[in-house]
């Protein structure tokens, strides 16, 4: 038979309690802290780097931009005159004539 | 009855995302981790303060564990090193505390009388045969464990924790037929 370690009560008065709700509580509130520290320098990291971007895009947007300007308005115009015509269309279609029903939930 | 899961899969969970499986890591190692610390520090507030970061430190390096089924041991790695990074500051504002706590009332003291004795004791200690003391003889380390904890040749720390368990012994007044 083995004699007890007579250090060994000295050692055990010294434990920390076996459960402890308010240091697991404590701990996983550093964590949750942590977590939101590391998303927001995450989300601020991706701000910059779009901030970044566009102010290096910035001269060539804008040479761009002034470039095609007049192509683009007359482009925006086909474009706005095409959707007019299809919406009238589409109003025409749906409220005038009476179609059969299986075309009126294809519209 | 359900089987508790083991560390390995608490650790895979965790890994995974669940704040419920590391919150039950912290549950199972909180006590040796802690009990570690108090030993190798020798103040209460420090070593748990100590215990947190190093929870926190182990949640934000899960993926580096190379063996989930050694959690405890990683665990106890990352507050050994926690603990020597701190000791410095640690000691200059404990110096300042120590002043202090001794104008105190003896009833006053945190803790037994037994533990006031062992951490005393303990404070006589150097620091690494402090710590390998309280993994081979408080914690029931093997030598070779605490060597990996520590860092250090096997032995170094066999040698730690003959000459520091004989120092504890005398400081103590205690009859220790092992030395």
């Amino acid at each position: 038979m083995t004699r007890p370690d007579p250090l060994k009560a000295f050692f055990e008065a010294g434990d920390a309690p076996a459960i402890d709700p308010a240091f697991r509580a404590a701990t996983m509130q550093r964590i949750a802290q942590r977590r939101l520290q590391l998303g927001l320098a995450r989300a601020a990291l991706a701000g910059l780097t779009v901030f970044v971007s566009l102010l290096l895009l910035r001269p060539i947007a804008v040479s761009l931009a002034l470039s095609l300007s007049a192509s683009l308005g007359e482009a925006a115009l086909a474009l706005a005159a095409t959707g007019l015509v299809a919406f009238a269309g589409y109003y025409l279609a749906t409220h005038t004539v009476k179609w059969p029903r299986w075309v009126q939930r294809l519209l | 009855m359900s089987a508790q899961p083991t560390d390995a899969a608490l650790v895979a969970a965790a890994r995974s995302g669940s704040d419920n499986a590391f919150s039950r890591l912290v549950d199972r190692h909180q006590q040796a981790v802690r009990s570690f610390l108090r030993r190798v520090c020798g103040h209460e507030a420090d070593a748990d303060d100590l215990a947190q970061e190093t929870f926190l430190a182990a949640w934000t390096s899960l993926r580096t564990l190379d063996k989930p089924e050694r959690v405890r041991s990683w665990l106890f790695g990352i507050a050994w090193r926690r603990a020597q990074g701190m000791a410095r500051s640690m000691s200059r504002t404990r110096r300042r505390e120590t002043d202090w706590q001794g104008e105190r009332p003896e009833h006053d003291q945190p803790g037994t009388e037994l533990n006031i004795a062992m951490q005393q004791a303990l404070a006589q200690l150097p620091s690494d045969q402090r710590a390998a003391v309280a993994l081979c003889l408080a914690g029931d380390w093997s030598h070779a464990d605490a060597a990996q904890i520590l860092e250090m040749p096997l032995g170094t720390v066999k040698s730690h924790v003959l000459r520091g368990r004989a120092r504890l012994a005398e400081i103590l007044g205690v009859r220790d037929d092992e030395t």
